[in-house]
């Protein structure tokens, strides 16, 4: 199968595979233990919450930040933008601890593109012309990164939820009032899915915290604007197939 | 019984039914006989007690009728003057507005059902939201909220406020009664019509049609208690969705056509009360819900009449299923539930990728006490589906079936879906006597059900 980036492959293949990747453990923040604000949501909070992804979608898109604790000392870092309804992303990647050897990264259901610090001399060392990306499958187990964009990806739904249900889910409540960059916001837990901070005027979401697809590291997405976006994927004659540098490619992951 | 509510100003009425129940002669299994004996016990109720409606206005009387726009500038104004049955009266003209009905026995009826709009204009919740026992709403028409058409939800507690520990919908921890009757809901963000928590209902009269999940839905209740009849489901992603629905569930007479699967009782993890247990599905014309127009809901279906889906004792009896590229009538395995004790019968399901399909969870190896009996069909899988799974339903060996739904294809949004026409009012509606909404709907003689005529 070739990995050539073209801009169908760019486009959506599998949207459930992503939005499954926002089935998160709430909590995950530490801040939003049973305190005393904490109580069962109101009609018109489970309504926020049940249209919140919806409208994402209808936004189109938004400029985000990502901030994710790996481990001890290991974070990372992602600025960038999402389409939601191509479901195609590009970010830079600011990774310390793990992923470092990525700098940008452009993704979408179907394929993830990285410009990496090492990448000129991996296709040196493999005999290939320098191109300034590399493209590959998505590995949402394997690769910490990819687990990221796929929550990213994963703010946006086609179709609302059920607000009766998703009151009645276990772990929903209303945790507290916030401010998020001057934004008054109410913070909703939806049952094990994730905190999310939402604009207290008109429900838009602010900030999402959760966890990553294997529930194993926390991640805080803000949205610091909704609106529509257009991803464009470098030419294909910038990209090189990883199925080209196989073996270098695995090598440089493993350092 | 006699029930609270004057009708038209100066004018006292007595109705007394002359409906009685007919014997009921089905041989069907075991969990069948059950539902039928169900079906007659109601009968008798509506014959001794329910049948008889007083509709005076006695001088003792409260109830009023209250008039929208003449008295009142809003619906909503109207039914928070409103009390214990009163009728809220609503003349023609576009109401943006999200009624919230909390008045016990208030009937809520528009003056024409075409000309009657509640519009949320896809930003308001719901059009009608009843948290109340005993509420009808008629003729009209509600369109574009967000959520739903009408919404009759018992989960909430007498104070508004939810138990997190209850179990919402189990007896008479629920929203009892209810009806809804010659009302359109189109182009809504959820459901037409939906009842969650609720007992005791008939829905009839209901055109539904343009919604991304189901244009009528029954979930979580036990006992429902629930009659859906003479209704419209179309171009909607599911006609009739009863997801942990269990017990007195009639879907009868009604038309599922141009959905993306027609009628899905079925068992979920995702509400309270799974299993879903005891639906009969009767002489319905379920036709061509294999529609690419009409909007897909997440993890979607398509090209399916009727899907049991991990369903339990459910009755599916002389309808007529045709146009379906998947199947026309299945019991099929759920997530973790699957389909046990159903009773498929004399229904007339051609014309379909497979007519009847059998599809267990696949370490079953048996029938499931799942039974067809004397359909008029073509194809089935396994083959020869009436030779394996016979009635009486019983534990049979069945070998493995295998069988994968192609990947249904995109679908518009659900607010591009046109809207439907004039649907029939209801007759002689501005002077019409009314009545609260009976806790016990009314008996459905099987007896009496044929399979529809072709369209």
């Amino acid at each position: 199968m070739s990995r050539r980036p073209d801009r169908r492959t760019l486009l959506g293949r599998a949207a459930a595979v992503v939005l499954a990747a926002l089935v998160v453990p709430a909590g995950c923040g530490g801040d939003d233990e049973p305190g005393s604000t904490e109580r069962p949501l109101t009609d018109a909070e489970a309504a926020m919450l049940a249209n919140v992804l919806f409208a994402d979608l209808d936004a189109g898109g938004a400029e985000f930040t990502v901030a994710v604790q790996v481990g001890t000392g290991a974070t990372i870092n992602l600025q960038g933008e999402i389409d939601w309804t191509t479901h195609r992303g590009y970010a830079q990647v600011s990774a310390r601890g793990v992923e470092t050897g990525v700098r940008e990264v452009y993704w979408s259901d179907d394929a993830v593109l990285e410009a990496r610090d090492d990448l000129a001399p991996l296709l040196e060392r493999a005999g290939l012309a320098a191109t300034p990306w590399v493209v590959r499958d998505p590995d949402p187990v394997g690769r910490q990164l990819d687990q990221v964009l796929a929550v990213v990806t994963g703010l946006a739904a086609t179709q609302r939820d059920n607000p009766l249900l998703v009151a009645q889910e276990p772990g929903s409540a209303y945790l507290r009032d916030d401010t998020v960059r001057g934004i008054d916001a109410v913070v909703l837990r939806w049952g094990t899915r994730g905190t999310f901070w939402l604009d207290a005027d008109d429900g838009r979401l602010l900030r999402f915290e959760g966890d990553n697809a294997t529930r194993t590291r926390p991640v805080v997405v803000d949205l610091v604007a909704v609106r529509s976006v257009t991803i464009d994927g470098p030419p294909a004659e910038l990209v090189t197939d990883v199925a080209d540098i196989a073996d270098v490619y695995a090598a440089a992951l493993a350092t | 019984m006699r029930i609270r509510g004057p009708h038209r100003a100066g004018e006292t009425c007595l109705l007394v039914s002359s409906r009685r129940p007919r014997k009921v002669s089905e041989k069907l299994n075991a969990a069948a006989s059950s539902l039928l004996r169900s079906t007659f016990r109601g009968a008798i109720l509506a014959l001794v007690g329910g049948g008889l409606v007083a509709c005076g206005a006695d001088a003792d009387d409260q109830a009023t009728v209250r008039r929208v726009p003449e008295q009142y500038p809003t619906i909503q104004a109207a039914v928070d003057d409103a009390r214990e049955g009163d009728l809220v009266l609503v003349g023609p003209g576009v109401y943006r507005e999200a009624v919230v009905v909390d008045v016990d026995g208030l009937v809520l009826r528009g003056t024409d059902r075409t000309d009657v709009v509640l519009d949320g204009e896809d930003r308001l919740a719901n059009g009608v939201a009843v948290t109340a026992d005993g509420v009808a709403v008629e003729n009209l028409t509600a369109r574009r909220y967000q959520q739903n058409g009408v919404l009759f939800n018992g989960a909430v507690g007498d104070d508004g406020t939810r138990d997190p520990d209850a179990v919402y919908g189990s007896g008479d921890d629920a929203l009892v009664g209810y009806r809804i009757s010659h009302v359109t809901v189109h182009n809504n963000g959820l459901y037409g019509v939906y009842a969650f928590a609720a007992r005791g209902g008939l829905i009839e009269q209901v055109y539904a049609s343009g919604h991304p999940d189901s244009g009528i839905y029954v979930g979580q209740c036990k006992p429902c208690d629930v009659v859906v009849r003479d209704s419209t489901a179309e171009y909607n992603a599911i006609g009739y969705y009863g997801t942990n629905a269990s017990g007195g569930v009639y879907v009868v007479e009604s038309v599922f056509a141009h959905n993306r699967l027609g009628i899905t009782p079925n068992s979920q993890q995702m509400e309270l009360l799974a299993p879903q247990v005891e639906t009969v599905i009767a002489g319905n014309l379920v036709v061509d819900n294999a529609a690419a127009d009409a909007p897909a809901v997440a993890d979607g279906f398509f090209g399916g009449g009727i899907a049991v889906g991990g369903g339990t004792a459910d009755i599916v009896l002389r309808n007529r299923v045709t146009g379906h590229p998947s199947y026309g009538i299945g019991l099929v395995r759920l997530g973790m539930f699957t389909p046990e004790a159903n009773t498929v019968r004399d229904n007339v399901v051609t014309g379909n990728g497979i007519d009847l399909l059998y599809l267990p969870d696949p370490t079953i190896d048996h029938s499931g006490a799942n039974c067809f009996a004397g359909n008029t069909f073509v194809t089935s899988l396994p083959a020869d589906i009436e030779s394996l799974l016979t009635c009486p339903g019983s534990r049979r060996p069945v070998g493995p079936v295998a069988w994968e739904q192609a990947p249904p294809p995109p679908g518009p949004d659900y607010r591009d879906v046109p809207a439907p026409g004039p649907q029939p009012s209801m007759p002689g509606a501005a002077d019409a006597a009314w009545t609260r909404a009976s806790a016990t709907p009314p008996a459905v003689d099987l007896d009496t059900i044929e399979v529809p005529a072709a369209p």
